[in-house]
Order: structure tokens, then sequence, then C-alpha cells
């Protein structure tokens, strides 16, 4: 058992889930939170996480976390992955550990490792600017053997290293390079699009082994998730667990949770690797997979980052084998329209709706104005539905996706 | 269950997660209570929320602060603070039912609480509640209203209100309101719902009310009239004169008497009406406009313009001729459609009533009852207040703004070297206004409130760190504004200061020992912090002094116009604003002299009267005021030394 996990950054639902389960632990985030911390007597350590490289000093993190006796680190967000890499290496004598960080972190990169090692990926290739963009597109609309006059191939723009979809852009013609896509994306990686329906899973690996799968169905991407999935995805789930495997065995990781993205093809049975993080996903996904599978998600996903557990420890943290999930427990994340807004709503027919159980919206405190969102951020709160047919769920959740919360 | 789960997680939850697991037990609640059934569980489980925290951090928390006139205001602001006061009330029930024991509330208090929460919003109490204009409410939170208040006013027998609703009734009539509704829902309620005995001192009061109000139904009175001669008639109509001098209120029987008799027996309108000398003075001079007005333009919806009618004529309007030119031009009016609109959702029946009609009744009751408007549920007491001081003042100004206000839905007033326009910028007059007011204040207030709004902000760029209400009060409300201008705050510095000269150039300008035996000529704008009965500042307020003087008890009083008052406030410190009792005018407020003085922030004053008047306050009268304002809204504020 881990002596003391260090987690690296501020997560209120996580230091619930330990503080329920008596693990030690201690928060490593930034300065402003210590006051808070005492108060709520939150074992702290206040440190600039900001972005790794190679000015960044893990040692002396390390050092700051001796009193704790800390021997395992655990990244919660996109931002703490590689400073959770560096501590690791430390504790386990590994510096490969730090290598691997790195590929969760470098979009180029991971796409290539997965190149390698055989998954599926689309043509990709890292640009510095507008040109190589263009440049990207007669190549891709070439090998795709465009005639004059048709539409161009699709591809995705992303970041390097953003989280989820901050930055994403889905380009569909060559007008959109230049409409869309601003200066201060560079550099980023070009992919063609994949086919595909798109989902993703929480894989929860120790010793390098998949111990349990989850499986997230995306109704919209960003707004709306439910788990377990749908029968059609569930039906998959055989094939799926291989490519995660398969996936996992290629990166090397041996420790901690996987949340790759991948893109179905249901009839011809291949998947299609979008990309993969190995932090907390966003849309709530551990809550909901705690509340489908009857197990604390959250304090599993910090327990698989333990080497020393013997698999009877960790089973106590996982859902066991026979586990059938008895309901999808699905959500919508809310953002108000844009424009301006002043009061919370919550609409009739949702009252009466038995799928729905709850909500956590926060009101607005006077007249606001929305403008636009980035990622997953600032949704103000969500909505939670449960219930047994998946296909009613689905409805549900694109329903209310476009509901009025706010006015 | 998943609310009992979510209690469960909210007592459980970690100080610092506490905001989310109240937001999901919340969701559970409004869930819960959109029937009876769910009300019942939510109420059994009271004790274990008030046990768990729930309310700690809220407004909610203390709940001697809490104001029972204000709970309808929360119960219709919407989610998530409907549910919040849903539960602070059913928390109260517990209390009083005994299955709650806080230590520092009794059942007798909660039972109290409750009565006046009964009291203070019975027209919701018992009645769906009417949809006005735009802003209508979501039908589930006023579901929510109803199942609480059939919840609550089941626990507490409508027998044990009697005296509540008595003091009430007298109350609000001493204080002679435009808008009766709710006084007459009261009586509604009283006449058809409880048993009331002859031989008890309260329900004789209450049965004459009853009396006034419901002696005859119209229908009634129709077939009757008939056959009556002249004697009957006559005597009615003195027995309903002395009822509206005495009530204000005016029967629906009266208007139909007042028509018949209008075309039968003009001579009997000064009775009916409860003249005075003055006032058949003036219906002898203008006979002819009189009977008009009574058959044209007064209808059901408008049936307490007789009242403002007799008023009116006793103060002798109509024989001053810009206020008769003004009111015959407002006659013919062509009303915009829009205004039309508005003035409908001011109606309380479906009986059809032109907007003219309605406008020219509304007129008449402002004209007539200045100190009766109010603010309704609309934070606009500055336009409250300049109705009620051009009502008095500027008759013939005020009805020239509303002919503008209806003809055109736009106003035009100048502040510097600008004109400001109400309707300029495209956005709808009248969005998001509660329209449960007169009807004069439903057309003119939107305006006014815009304009104030405009001028306001004009100002803070035009001079800023100073009090923008130094150049906008005279510019919004007029001449009548004297131009020494005095504030407690220092916008620059944010703090309090001159706080003792303030108060002595209070003393020497308005209070007759000081500033040599005089009485105001006009009202006074006055901005006061509002306190609730725990003496905690809860906002800014805008009243007018009236009058200052001494009281038969000898004591000196401040006599106030104040838009949001309903009734007797407490605003803490055993600082209570009575309405009737004290010498006030129908429709006055008053307190003691310095009580009032200690929640002024600002007031203007006429610098070339003071003299070396300031200097001669006592020192001791102005420590009494100042140590009041330390101990209340001065605690929120820095003081420079």
């Amino acid at each position: 058992m881990a002596k003391c996990f260090a987690l690296l950054g501020w997560s209120l639902p996580v230091i619930e889930s330990m503080q329920k389960a008596k693990q030690p632990f201690v928060v490593v985030s930034f300065p402003e939170f210590e006051t808070y911390a005492k108060e709520n007597n939150i074992p702290f350590v206040g440190f600039k996480l900001d972005e790794f490289g190679s000015h960044s000093n893990s040692r002396g993190l390390a050092e700051l976390l001796k009193p704790f006796n800390v021997d395992v680190a655990v990244p919660l967000f996109e931002e703490t992955v590689e400073w959770a890499g560096a501590l690791n290496s430390i504790y386990r004598d590994d510096p490969r550990v730090l290598n691997r960080a790195f590929l969760f972190r470098n979009k180029a990169m991971m796409k290539r490792k997965a190149l390698i090692g055989g998954l599926k990926v689309g043509l990709f290739e890292e640009v510095y600017n507008k040109e190589q963009v263009h440049k990207f597109l007669d190549r891709l609309n070439e090998a795709e053997l465009q005639l004059d006059g048709e539409q161009d191939s699709w591809f995705h723009l992303k970041p390097l290293n953003a989280a989820g979809t901050v930055g994403h852009r889905f380009i569909k013609s060559r007008d959109d390079i230049d409409n869309k896509v601003r200066t201060t994306d560079f550099p980023c990686i070009v992919e063609s699009h994949l086919t595909g329906r798109e989902f993703s899973c929480e894989a929860f690996i120790h010793k390098g082994k998949v111990k349990f799968l989850n499986i997230t169905e995306y109704v919209k991407l960003g707004y709306s998730n439910f788990i377990p999935a749908g029968p059609e995805l569930e039906a998959k789930r055989d094939l799926i667990h291989q490519e995660v495997q398969k996936m996992v065995d290629i990166f090397g990781f041996e420790y901690g949770m996987v949340h790759p993205e991948f893109f179905i093809n249901e009839e011809t049975n291949t998947l299609n690797f979008g990309e993969v993080a190995c932090r907390i996903p966003g849309g709530h996904i551990l809550e909901l997979a705690s509340e489908a599978y009857d197990f604390d998600a959250l304090l599993a996903f910090v327990m698989c980052h333990d080497p020393s557990l013997t698999d009877e420890e960790l089973a106590q943290f996982l859902p066991s084998k026979e586990f059938e999930p008895e309901k999808h427990f699905g959500n919508v994340m809310v953002f108000p329209q844009r424009g301006q807004i002043s009061r919370l709503v919550i609409p009739e027919e949702l009252q009466e709706e038995p799928y729905y159980l709850d909500n956590n919206l926060i009101e607005p405190l006077q007249p606001m104005k929305i403008g636009n969102r980035e990622g997953f951020g600032n949704h103000f709160g969500t909505v939670n539905f449960a219930g047994e047919d998946a296909g009613r769920m689905r409805e549900l959740l694109l329903h209310y996706e476009d509901a009025q919360f706010y006015v | 269950m998943r609310f009992l789960d979510a209690l469960q997680e909210f007592r459980k939850a970690l100080p610092i997660a506490k905001n989310d697991k109240r937001r999901k037990l919340v969701s559970q609640v409004d869930l819960l209570t959109n029937d009876e059934d769910g009300i019942q569980i939510v109420y059994d489980c009271i004790p274990d929320l008030v046990d768990s925290g729930f309310f700690k951090g809220s407004v909610w928390e203390h709940p001697k602060g809490l104001v029972p006139s204000l709970v309808r205001g929360t119960l219709l602001a919407g989610y998530p603070h409907n549910i919040y006061e849903l539960l602070s009330e059913l928390r109260f029930v517990a209390v009083y039912e005994k299955k709650l024991v806080p230590s520092h509330l009794s059942p007798a208090w909660a039972e109290e609480f409750l009565k006046d929460v009964i009291v203070h919003n019975f027209d919701i109490a018992y009645f769906e509640i009417k949809q006005t204009g735009e802003n209508r409410y979501d039908s589930t939170e006023l579901k929510k209203v109803r199942l609480l208040f059939d919840f609550i006013v089941d626990k507490i027998p409508v027998q044990a209100l009697k005296t509540n609703l008595l003091k009430e009734l007298e109350t609000a009539i001493a204080h002679r309101p435009i808008v009766t509704n709710r006084l007459e829902a009261i009586i509604d309620t009283i006449h058809f719902q409880f048993e009331l005995n002859k031989e008890d001192e309260v329900d004789q009061r209450l049965l004459y009310f009853c009396e006034v109000l419901y002696r005859y139904s119209p229908e009634q009175l129709k077939s009757l009239l008939p056959k009556w001669g002249r004697r009957k008639v006559n005597s009615e109509c003195q027995l309903a004169g002395e009822n509206l001098k005495a009530t204000g209120m005016v029967a629906p029987y009266t208007m139909h008497l007042l028509k018949y008799i209008a075309q039968h027996y003009p001579d009997l309108i000064p009775a009916c009406l409860a003249l005075n000398s003055h006032g058949m003075a003036e219906f002898d001079r203008h006979k002819d406009l009189v009977i008009n007005i009574i058959e044209e333009f007064i209808v059901l919806d408008n049936k307490q313009a007789v009242y403002g009618l007799s008023r009116v004529l006793e103060r002798n309007l109509f024989s001053k001729k810009s206020t008769l030119h003004a009111l015959h031009r407002l006659m013919s009016v062509r009303i915009h459609p829009m205004v039309a609109r508005h003035l409908n959702y001011g109606q309380d029946t479906e009986i059809p009533a032109t907007p003219r009609q309605l406008l020219v009744g509304g007129t008449l009751s402002l004209l007539g009852q200045p100190l009766g408007v109010r603010q309704g549920n609309n934070p606009t007491c500055q336009s409250a207040r300049a109705l009620s001081m051009w009502s008095r003042h500027a008759p013939a100004k005020l009805i020239n703004l509303i002919i503008d206000a209806a003809s055109s839905n736009n106003m035009i007033f100048r502040y510097g070297n600008r004109l400001i326009e109400s309707n300029s910028e495209g956005k709808e007059i009248g969005e998001n206004f509660d329209f449960n007011l007169d009807y004069t204040s439903i057309v003119l207030v939107p305006h006014l409130d815009r304009i104030y709004a405009e001028m306001m902000r004009l100002a803070s760029i035009a001079h800023p760190g100073e009090d923008p209400h130094i150049s906008v009060n005279p510019a919004f409300y007029g001449h009548w504004i004297q131009t020494g201008f005095l504030s407690v705050y220092n916008q620059v510095l944010a703090k309090i200061e001159k706080y003792d000269a303030f108060v002595a150039t209070f003393y020497a300008s308005f209070h007759p020992e000081f500033n040599g035996g005089h009485s105001l000529v006009y009202p006074v704008p006055l901005g006061i912090f509002i306190t609730d009965s725990s003496a905690f500042m809860r906002g800014f307020h805008a009243i007018s002094l009236t009058r200052v003087r001494k009281a038969d008890s000898g004591e000196w009083r401040a006599y106030f116009f104040n838009p949001n008052s309903e009734g007797p406030q407490n605003w803490g410190q055993e600082i209570r604003p009575s309405v009737n009792g004290n010498g006030e005018q129908q429709g006055e407020s008053s307190l003691p002299f310095y009580q009032l003085l200690s929640r002024v922030y600002a007031f203007h004053y006429n610098r070339l009267r003071l003299g070396d008047k300031v200097g001669k306050i006592p020192e001791s009268t102005i420590r009494r005021v100042k140590r009041l304002a330390l101990d209340s809204w001065g605690k929120q504020y820095q003081w420079s030394t």
C-alpha cells in the first residue's frame, strides 16, 4: 500500500473520495489554495505547477513532498501529467516513466508512437504555419484521388498539448483554413478525418493490464454522454478491450487510468485511434461511471497509480467482474446560450421526466453576458439522468442539450 | 429516495464541497415539491435538513431577520431562491408544530411569523396569482406557491388569523393606498370563509368591513333601485358616503349607486361622495364635468376613482385653470397601443373597459391621493416619489406627463444640455415590470425609471466622485428641490465623513425648534439606508420628508412618504415607523425625528436659510443620532475620523 499519494491539481471530488476512504494523501496545487486547504484540514503543498519544461524543478517538488512520505504521484489535470511522470520516475527509479508522460502531452509524438505500434490513425503531420496546412491539404486531396471541382478532404487541427476539445478545429474546405485557423494555433497537428462513431473509454490499468474497462457513449461531444454505452457499443466490448490493451502495450503504460477516444466502424469492426489522455476525463464521466457500476471511480483512479497494490487489494476498489449495470447514467452539461442571461429556469417537462435525477446548476448572481465556450470549460452545471433504455437516454440528452435553462 | 440520499450527502460533505451538494439537494426538493405528498415528505425531513446546516451562510440563516412581507417576492423570484424560501417557511411550520425545537425560536414566535406571512401575502395565500404582462411566472413555480400556502393555511386555523387581519386592515386603510386589491381580497375571504360572531369585538369590526364592501351585490342593487324612492336612495347615499370617507374603499355597489344618481338625482352626488364644504362648492361649479366623469370614465376596474374624485373635488383642483385644461385634454387623448396593453394588465376583471377610462380614473386617484401611490414589486422608489410630489405640487405638469407617455409611449426630460428620451434605445418599455400598480404608475413609471437611470449614468460621468443625486434630483423632480445637498458618504475615500455636521445641518434645516419655527414648504427627498429588524443594512431607498411637528405625545416627529410602505415596518433598534395613531395624515409614515435622521444618508437643503443655526445644535442631540447610526448601517462602513 502506498504511504502517501500526491494529488497534483485541486479537485474537490477527489479529495472527498480520498477522505472518505481514509487514504493518505497530500494535495499539490497553486499556493492560492493554501489558506483554503488549511481551513479545511486538507494536507497541502503550495507549488506553481505551471507548464512543464526543462526549467521545471521536479526534484525540488519531491523534496517538498518528502515530509509527507509521498511515494506515488497522481495527475488530476492535463497540465500536471508531466509533473506526475517526473515524480513517479523518481519514486520508481525509472526515467522512462517521464518519457511516457510526454507521450500523452504531445499529440504528434502520441500519433507517431501509435502508428509505429500498429494502431490505425489518420494521415497526420506537425505544422508550424498556414502554408504548411495548405500543403497538407494538397497532399491529402491528392492521396484521396480528388478530381477538379470535388469537395476538399476533411481534416482536423489540434493543439499539441491541450486537453479535450480545447482549440480543436474541424476543417472541411480550403476556405476554412483561412477563416478558422489562427496564427496562435501553431504549432499544432493536422490529421485527416477519421470516420466512424466517436466514443471514449476509461481503462483502469495496473501492472500494464486493463483491470476494468468502462465505455462511455458520446451523444454530443463536449455536451452529453452516458454510461454504460448503448447495446451497439457494448456488443463490441471484447474488440474494444483488445484494442485498448494493445494501445497500453504500445505506450508501455503501467499504472493509472487511460482515457482514449476511438472512432468505431461498426460494419468493418475496425477502430480508429483518436487520442488518449491519462488524467481525469471531462464531462463528469467518472461520476457517471461511479453511479453506473456502483464503485468510487475517482478513488479507483487514484489507487491504480499505486504499484505496490496486489491484485486482490486493487480488486476491492473496482467493480467485480460479474457486475451488470442496471441502468444507464447520463448527463448534459448546460451552457447558457450566447447573450444576456439573468435567471435560471428549470423546464417544466424536465420535472416530469422519469429519467431525470437532479442538477447542480448555478444561478446567475446578476444579469451577465455569455460569450463563446472553450473546451469543456465554463459550463453552468450538469443535469443528470438515469434509465434503462439507451435509446430514450440519447433522445433526452439531445433534447436537453438545446433546452434553455437560462433566460 | 434520491432526496434523502442528497440530504445525507449534503450532511456528510466537506465544508468546501457543501455548495455543490446543496445545489443537488435543492434540485431534489424542487422535484419533490410539485405535489402534496412531496411537500409532506420534505416537511417530515425538515428537522434533519435544518440540523444539516442547510441554511447556514444564506440569508435564511437568521430567522429573526426575515421579513414576512418579502416572502411573496422571494417565492416568485425563480429557482433556486423559491426553494430556499419554501423550505424556510416549512421550517417555521415545523417549529410551530414542535417538530423542530431550536433553542432560539419558540412555537409562539413561529406562529406569529406564519400568520404575518399569510396576512402580508394574503392575495397569494388564498387566491391564484394574477399573471400580468409579459412577466409571466413559470407555472410550476406558481404551483409550489399554491401548495406551500395550502399547507401553511391548513396548519394555522383561519380563525386564529382574525386579530392579525383586523390589525392589517385597519392600518392599511388608515394608510389609504390607491391600489386596494389586497385589502379587498382579505375582506372577501373574511366575508365568504370566516364564521363571525356579532358579540365579539374583533368580529364586529370585521363585519363592518364586510358591510362596507358587500352591503349589496351590484345585481341586488340594480334590482332594488327602481323600487326605491328618493328618501331611501338618499339614505343609502349618506351611508355609502360615510363608509367611503371612513375607509377610502369603494364598494362595487357604491359605484353603481353613484352612476344611478348621476342620472336620476345628481344633487345627491355630494352626499354619496361625502364632500366637505370645499368639495360641495367645487361640485356646484363643475357639476357637468363631474357627472360626465362618473358616467363616462368610472368603471368597475377603476372604481377607486370614486374616492379619488371626492378628494380631487375637495382639493378644488378643477378650479385651477391649468389642471382643468390638462384634464380635458387627457379625457380625449388617443392612447398608444402598447400603453393600452399595459393598462389592461392592471385590470382585475375581464369586464371590458377602454384604456382611456382606466387612465382617467387612475389619474383622479393619483390626484386625489398623492400619498397613496406605491412602487409595488418594482425597484422604482424614485419614480413613485416623483408622482407623489407632482400630484401635490404640480398637478398640471403631472397630467401633461401622463398625456405624453400615454399618447406617444415616450417621454422627454432635459438634463444639463442634453435631452433624454425614455423610449429611444429600442428596448421595449415595460420589460420585466410588474404591472400590479395603479394605472398612472403603469403608464409613467417605466418611462420615469429609465430617464432616472440615464440621468444617474450621465451624472456619474459628469461629476465622478460626487453623489449623482446632487444634480439628478433637481433635474428629475423639478425646481422644488433645494440647491444645497449633503451626503454622508465620500465616494472618493469610500468612507462616511462629516457626520456631525450632516446631522446638525439636518436639524437646522428642518426641525422647527432649531430652524426658527418653520414648516417645510415642499417635500424634501431623502436618501435612506434600509435596515432590517436586526438593524442590519439591506440597501438604499428613497423617501420624502413631508412634515415635522410635535405629536400629541409631546414628541417631535418626522412625517414622511414611503413608496414601499404597506403598513408599519421594523427598522431595528426599536425604530418602527407607524402609519396611524401618531398624527399621520393618510398615506404618511412617521418616526421620532432623531430616529428617522439616524437612517438618512443624503438630503437637499437651502443654504441661504441656515445662517448660524448649524452651530447651535446641542452636542448631545447629535450624539444620540450618531449612536444609532454607528450601531446599525454604520457597522458596514468605514468612518473617517
